[in-house]
């Protein structure tokens, strides 16, 4: 078979546009990436030359090589060391973890309670708006009080930080369910139970991830402020460590690997979010 | 208090007076009021009655707001009337029922379930169980079109797909009756009179007692084999009319005959106000 030119079939330009479209996309994310990454490198080249110029003194604000030295002394040791960061991070990220898992559920759990029945509507959601506008990071102290010095108190503080966005989203995903679907169960007899199973759990579901994506960085928030308050472990007690003794490059080290910390566990439950919810809900059809 | 008791004394009279046995549905003296938030309440419901025989495929027309829906949401079982009663099949009807199969006039599809999994759902809730019906549910997929979309999932089928979706629902639990509330009044118009040949075949197939609310007056005439025609609020019926057009009915050749133009333009005379010839 020989290659004869010929005119493109609607076929062939379908194809070529798909492929044009595909390799469009890819361009941007890597210009994209590109933007990233040059913004981050004119960030730490103006942090070197402001500490430079202005001859800031290291206790005040190192220079970024310092805090990748410091970075690194915490990184490149065996994971069993005292002085690395894996020990006290796995204590943060355990008594994270667990403190958001109960809150969250609890969250869910109430939320739902909220929306299924007015009457626990009624009598919980004056408080439920007293204590959202309270700075809950106040309450810490108390708790600490309560709980003692070790990890309960850590587990407690981020759950009660994760609780609040998982029971406002949670009720405001329930009540946002379609009523013609909920007619549609009423239409089938079906009970209380099956409803929110099959309609208003699945109906709240974005608003329930947006709640577990706060939730979650607020879990470690309430950790790092539970650990300052006087614990023997956690990244929380490296940071007061290091400002004990100005090690300020190591505070930013510390810093560093929370900021990471948290974005991982934000990805985590956007991603979890996107394998989960597939479908395309436009309310109505 | 007043009214309230003429009410009463006029839908017993005529409950009294018009009573049918071999209807499948019976409606007598039905009365509905709606409270408002401000001022007075509204009557959508006047002593209302109608029968629906068995088998037979009833459409509602009327102009928006003459308590169609209100109708179709009682006959449903989801609202009760403030006076009178609906019968179906000698029972009364107090509450939703496994009869009953209702269409909205959204598809109203749960998307995170698949096809297969919307249309049993009526076989998973009210304490039903699958078993017994896979196999029904499975032939009524067919005869929609919608074998081979069994594990698609409601945003990857057209409007008229998911709308017939909602229809085999309906259908799932074998239902005396099947309630549309205007079923296809979202869809285009071709794909509507496409729905209208398909519902056609799908009721032919199954033979049940439809009663269909529509604001179409070509779409009443072209399904219905009687149609009801209602006033505006308080809401009616002001005629019955029957359709004696042979099936199955042909879109093409359908709404070209005399007897689809005499009846439509009495439908429309009706409801414009003035007096049909």
């Amino acid at each position: 078979m020989t290659d004869i030119p010929h005119e493109p079939s609607a076929l062939d330009l379908v194809a070529a546009s798909a492929a044009s479209a595909q390799s469009r996309r890819r361009r941007t994310r890597l210009t994209n990436a590109g933007i990233g990454v040059a913004g981050f490198l004119a960030l730490l080249l103006i942090w070197k030359l402001l500490v430079a110029v202005l001859q800031v003194p290291a206790y005040i604000l190192p220079a970024p090589e310092g805090v990748f030295v410091a970075l690194w002394s915490g990184i490149a040791v065996s994971p069993a060391s005292a002085l690395g960061y894996y020990l006290p991070l796995w204590s943060t990220l355990s008594n994270t973890l667990l403190g958001f898992l109960i809150g969250a559920s609890l969250g869910l759990v109430i939320g739902s309670l909220m929306a299924e029945f007015r009457p626990v509507e009624t009598a919980l959601m004056p408080y439920a708006f007293a204590l959202q506008s309270l700075p809950k990071v106040a309450i810490a102290p108390l708790i600490v009080i309560w709980c003692g010095f070790g990890d309960g108190s850590k587990v407690a503080m981020a759950a009660l930080l994760a609780f609040f966005p998982m029971l406002v989203n949670s009720f405001a995903g329930m009540r946002s369910a379609d009523i013609e679907r909920i007619e549609l169960m009423k239409a089938l007899s079906a009970t209380r139970l099956e409803t929110y199973r099959l309609v208003k759990l699945p109906s709240a579901a974005p608003y329930i991830f947006a709640g577990l994506d706060m939730g979650i960085v607020y879990a470690l928030l309430g950790t790092i402020v539970a650990e300052f308050l006087g614990a023997q472990e956690g990244m929380g007690v490296v940071i007061t460590k290091a400002q004990a003794v100005t090690d300020v490059a190591g505070v930013f080290a510390v810093l560093t690997i929370l900021g990471v910390t948290g974005i991982a566990l934000h990805l985590i439950v956007r991603w979890t979010q996107r394998s989960l919810i597939h479908w395309v809900d436009r309310g109505q059809h | 208090m007043n009214v309230a008791a003429t009410l009463d004394a006029r839908g017993m009279a005529v409950a009294a007076g018009s009573a049918r046995s071999d209807a499948l549905i019976q409606a007598q003296g039905i009365v509905k009021i709606y409270p408002t938030v401000s001022g007075e309440p509204v009557l959508a419901l006047d002593h209302l009655d109608m029968a629906v025989r068995d088998g037979e495929f009833v459409c509602l027309v009327g102009p928006s707001g003459c308590g169609k829906s209100t109708l179709l949401r009682l006959m449903a079982g989801l609202d009760r009337a403030d006076a009178g009663t609906f019968t179906l099949a000698g029972q009364r009807i107090d509450g939703p029922s496994a009869e009953v199969g209702v269409v909205f006039q959204q598809a109203t599809l749960l998307p995170w379930l698949t096809v297969w999994q919307n249309v049993t759902v009526p076989l998973r809730v009210g304490g039903h169980r699958i078993d017994n019906r896979e196999g029904a549910v499975r032939d009524l997929l067919r005869i929609a079109g919608l074998l081979g979309f069994e594990n698609k999932y409601p945003y990857e089928l057209s409007g008229g797909m998911q709308q017939r979706v909602a229809i085999v629902r309906a259908l799932t639990r074998d239902p005396k009756l099947l309630l549309m509330d205007e079923p296809f009044g979202a869809l285009d118009a071709l794909t509507r009179e496409k729905m209208n040949a398909e519902l056609q075949r799908i009721w032919l197939a199954s033979r049940k007692t439809v009663v269909l609310i529509t604001h179409s007056i070509d779409e009443a005439v072209f399904l219905g084999d009687r149609v009801i025609v209602m006033s505006a609020r308080p809401g009616r019926i002001i005629r019955e009319i029957a359709v004696n057009l042979p099936r199955p009915r042909i879109a093409a050749e359908t709404f070209g005959h005399p007897e689809h133009v005499k009846i439509a333009r009495e439908i429309r005379g009706l409801l414009e106000g003035g007096d049909a010839p």
